[in-house]
């Protein structure tokens, strides 16, 4: 995990080459001057791994947080009404549920054309309806809790039960929504970025699509980003599950 | 006259010998059973009696071969049936498990196995130990649900355990710990949480099944006063070890150790003679136990050397004891250093106070007019009325599910499905509490049932007490300082509890917070909601005490809410007795308690375990 952010986040300073530049033969083998030699169109792949993660963990991260916020907002509000609207939203988000993400993602994206900005909004959206219904859940069992009651009862408002009685007694479960979702953000951009989505000149995905072609000749093409993708995702998930235990702990 | 323990011949021959049993935590090592020695006889109930976390389940379960995950035997033996438990294999333990001990859990409703009907439930304990005829099996569930007085009709059999009473469904579970007729059964608080009529028939299923199969029975129980009266022995617990066992008749009259007669002090006397004492201070945990006597730092009357050196359990005898025909069994052990002398001191009999407010009704500061509510389609209140008047302790009392606690949330604005008027000082209030004025919803002040879950887990002390402040004055928290310690000094908590966290705290700690964040509101009706009904018996006279002083001293007027009517005498002014959602007698409580014209206030007021005592001793049950 750590060494992958690493790579990601000082790669671009460290690179010995621009990620962009042809230099070699494609598929080269690795040699001194390209450690993991070269790709389908003669490009260095270590600068490229080093170079391509930023944006993809730059962009996961932002659609995580916008993703995941949203939702915690709107699960502790669905999850504290029971009000006609409120049952309506609910039904809405089952529906969302019940669709195929990526077809719809892959659907907007094709109207709007990849931009970073419409890539992290797709992403965002993505996690809204499956969190939300975690987190509703999880507030669904705080908000019976007797201390929420006092609250009401002495009549605090609304905004301040939600945020300052409910929220920190169900950080644990969006500890692990983080998490959860960092590491599908992750996949997912990796996934745009491999059937063509992507916002930037260089990442992760979009170098195992261009050279899965040369998977044979030249298998570190494909092999070092696919690592560093799954490398991470191991350890956001260890990560993530280690913050949870630890907030949760603390309360009971 | 007292010899240690060790040189006593102690069990030889019994059905259980517990001898020098010590069990540890895995980690630190710390003691949670020291120094524990017991029998029991043939067909003999021994109850073991002691507080939260004083370590009797798991003393309980340490007959049965078992700790939990964290615990680990370090000495000791533990000997059922001849059987060494501690050195039986995992396989041994499973055939002795059931057949040989069996034990009953406290929570019924986790012990049986939601998935599977009634009779599966008796076939797979039977078919276990070894009866594998169908007819045979049939015949023995008949047999035994007839036993705890439950229906043997197919249908019943083939019931799911969800569609069984509370009572019901722990009857079956004690049913079951009989099947195969065990010398002997454990059962963990079996009757906690059932209400007194229920708990009487468990009692009566228990009586019945253990004459029927001769069985040694320790029943493991914080009700002293139940014990007292259903058990053959008593061993009294507290902080890991038994501070005092005798023959339960026996112990009633002359306890010697502080804290056993602090027990039966702290228990509410229903024809309300006796003041309630507490007994002031908590348990310690395992962590906070000190060399000396581990009780020495609540006991009244503690010596310097009660700190220094811990007491051995010794055999104490009377002048005045009759000759003992049976040696064995009035055999009195104490664990304390002035046993002797204790015997001899005038036991504090302080009266019982009663200044009785002579309260008129139209004074009445909350009234609530016709109240009748709904839990979706169904009633829960009918035609209720309540006035609280000014400066008077008003008691509420009814079983669960007689409605008590939709009134108070009712009162508060909890609860909005009902019709009817609730008037404070005169005026109407709004069914939402969110919708009731600011002043309104300072002035009525409700304290929640259960401490547990009435204090945010992740907010500091001082943040919780200051809460209403910010909501009712905008008080910032550092500014409401003063306030939160002069509020946690009323209900006796220090300044140190300032900044520490819900989770440090025990269950009557927890209460008095949650007391003093009503208090800082400054109300004029407290509505208190079974709020001693999760304390343990010391600590609920306690806390009790502490309502009536404050309530005394500060002329708020409390609705107090219980199912606990002997309680109820030592704090109220008026009693109202509520059931299945009606008011059937209202009065002053002198008045109540002397003379109760509804039959069931009577049925209520016998409730008391001397009435059990009698109905047993005056109707035994029938041998099978």
């Amino acid at each position: 995990m750590l060494p992958v952010a690493v790579i990601a986040f000082v790669g671009p300073f460290v690179s010995p080459h621009d990620p962009t530049d042809l230099l070699s033969s494609p598929y080269a083998s690795p040699t001194r001057a390209y450690p993991l030699g070269t790709d389908t169109l003669g490009r260095d792949v270590l600068s490229q791994l080093l170079c391509g993660g930023l944006d993809l963990l730059l962009e996961a991260m932002i659609a995580t947080l916008l993703g995941v916020g949203l939702a915690v907002i709107l699960g502790m509000l669905l999850g504290t009404s029971s009000s006609r609207a409120s049952g309506f939203a609910l039904r809405v988000n089952d529906t969302l549920l019940a669709l195929p993400q990526i077809v719809l993602a892959l659907l907007v994206l094709t109207r709007i054309g990849p931009s970073v900005a419409a890539l992290v909004l797709v992403v965002a959206a993505f996690h809204v309806p499956q969190t939300t219904r975690v987190i509703r859940a999880a507030t669904l069992g705080v908000a019976q809790e007797d201390f929420v009651q006092s609250a009401e009862v002495i009549g605090m408002s609304r905004g301040r039960i939600l945020f300052f009685e409910i929220l920190p007694n169900i950080t644990a479960p969006v500890f692990v929504e983080l998490g959860i979702r960092l590491a599908i953000s992750t996949v997912t951009l990796a996934s745009l970025g491999y059937l063509g989505f992507t916002g930037a000149q260089t990442d992760w995905g979009r170098m195992v699509y261009e050279n899965q072609g040369g998977l044979t000749i030249q298998p570190w093409a494909v092999l070092a980003p696919a690592a560093a993708i799954a490398v991470f995702l191991i350890g956001m998930n260890l990560i993530s599950d280690g913050l949870a235990r630890a907030s949760g702990a603390r309360g009971t | 006259m007292s010899r240690p323990l060790s040189e006593r011949q102690i069990g030889h021959g019994s059905l259980v010998v517990v001898d020098g049993l010590n069990i540890v935590t895995t980690r630190g090592g710390l003691h949670v059973i020291r120094d524990v020695s017991f029998h029991m006889e043939r067909g003999e109930v021994v109850g073991l009696v002691g507080e939260t976390g004083c370590g009797k389940s798991t003393l309980g379960l340490s007959l049965l071969g078992f700790v939990r995950p964290g615990l680990t035997f370090a000495t000791g033996t533990v000997c059922v049936c001849e059987q060494d438990m501690l050195k039986a294999t995992s396989r041994e333990l499973r055939a002795l498990r059931g057949s040989t001990i069996s034990y009953v859990p406290q929570d019924s409703v986790t012990s049986l196995n939601p998935g599977l009907r009634i009779e599966q439930q008796f076939d797979e304990v039977l078919s276990v130990h070894g009866v594998e005829a169908r007819g045979e099996r049939r015949a023995r569930i008949d047999d035994l649900l007839t036993q705890v007085d439950l229906p043997t009709s197919t249908e019943f059999l083939r019931r799911y355990p969800h569609q069984l009473s509370g009572g019901q469904q722990q009857r079956v579970a004690i049913a079951m710990s009989f099947a195969c007729k065990p010398p002997v059964v454990v059962m963990d608080e079996p009757t906690t949480g059932l209400d007194v009529a229920t708990q009487r028939k468990v009692l009566d299923a228990i009586d019945v099944l253990r004459r029927g199969s001769d069985s040694a029975v320790l029943f493991v129980s914080h009700d002293l006063s139940m014990l007292a009266a259903f058990a053959d022995r008593l061993a009294v617990m507290y902080a890991g070890q038994i501070v005092e066992t005798a023959a339960s008749a026996h112990l009633r009259r002359r306890a010697r150790h502080p804290y056993t007669f602090g027990l039966f002090e702290a228990i509410p006397d229903p024809t309300g003679r006796r003041a309630l004492v507490g007994v002031p201070g908590n348990s310690p945990t395992p962590e906070q136990r000190l060399d000396g006597c581990s009780f020495a730092p609540r006991c009244r009357y503690a010596l310097p050397a009660c700190r220094d050196a811990e007491p051995r359990l010794t055999s104490v005898q009377h002048d005045d004891d009759p000759p003992k025909s049976d040696g064995e069994a009035s055999t009195h052990l104490v664990r304390c250093l002035r046993s002797k002398e204790l015997a001899l001191l005038p036991r504090q009999t302080a009266p019982s106070r009663h200044p009785s407010l002579a309260g008129e009704v139209e004074a009445s500061l909350l009234i609530a007019d016709d109240l009748v509510a709904w839990h979706g389609p169904r009633r829960v209140l009918d035609h209720v009325d309540v006035h609280v008047p000014a400066g008077q302790c008003v008691a509420l009392v009814g079983e669960s599910g007689s409605g008590k606690t939709t009134i108070a949330r009712c009162l508060v604005g909890l609860h909005v499905h009902f019709d009817g008027e609730v008037r404070l000082r005169g005026r109407r209030l709004e069914r939402k509490a969110r919708n009731r004025p600011r002043d309104t919803r300072r002035l009525l002040q409700y304290v929640f049932q259960n401490p547990y879950s009435s204090l945010n887990p992740r907010r500091s002390i001082a943040s919780i007490v200051a809460q209403p402040l910010r909501v009712f004055f905008g008080t910032r928290e550092q500014a409401a300082r003063h306030e939160v310690v002069q509020a946690l000094a009323s209900v006796g908590l220090g300044e140190e509890y300032l900044h520490r966290y819900p989770h440090e705290l025990s269950g009557g700690e927890r209460q008095r917070v949650a007391l003093a964040r009503a208090l800082i509101a400054g109300p004029s009706v407290l509505i208190c909601d079974e709020v001693t009904s999760s304390l343990d018996v010391s600590v609920q006279a306690v806390t009790v005490d502490l309502l009536r002083r404050l309530q005394v001293d500060s002329g708020v007027s409390m609705l107090f809410i219980t199912h606990d009517l002997p309680l109820v005498r030592h704090i109220a002014d008026r009693v109202m007795v509520l059931h299945g959602g009606r008011l059937l007698e209202e009065g002053p409580a002198d008045q109540l308690f002397a003379s109760p014209r509804d039959p069931y206030t009577k049925s209520l007021l016998t409730a008391d375990t001397d009435a059990w005592t009698a109905h047993r001793t005056a109707d035994p049950p029938p041998q099978t």
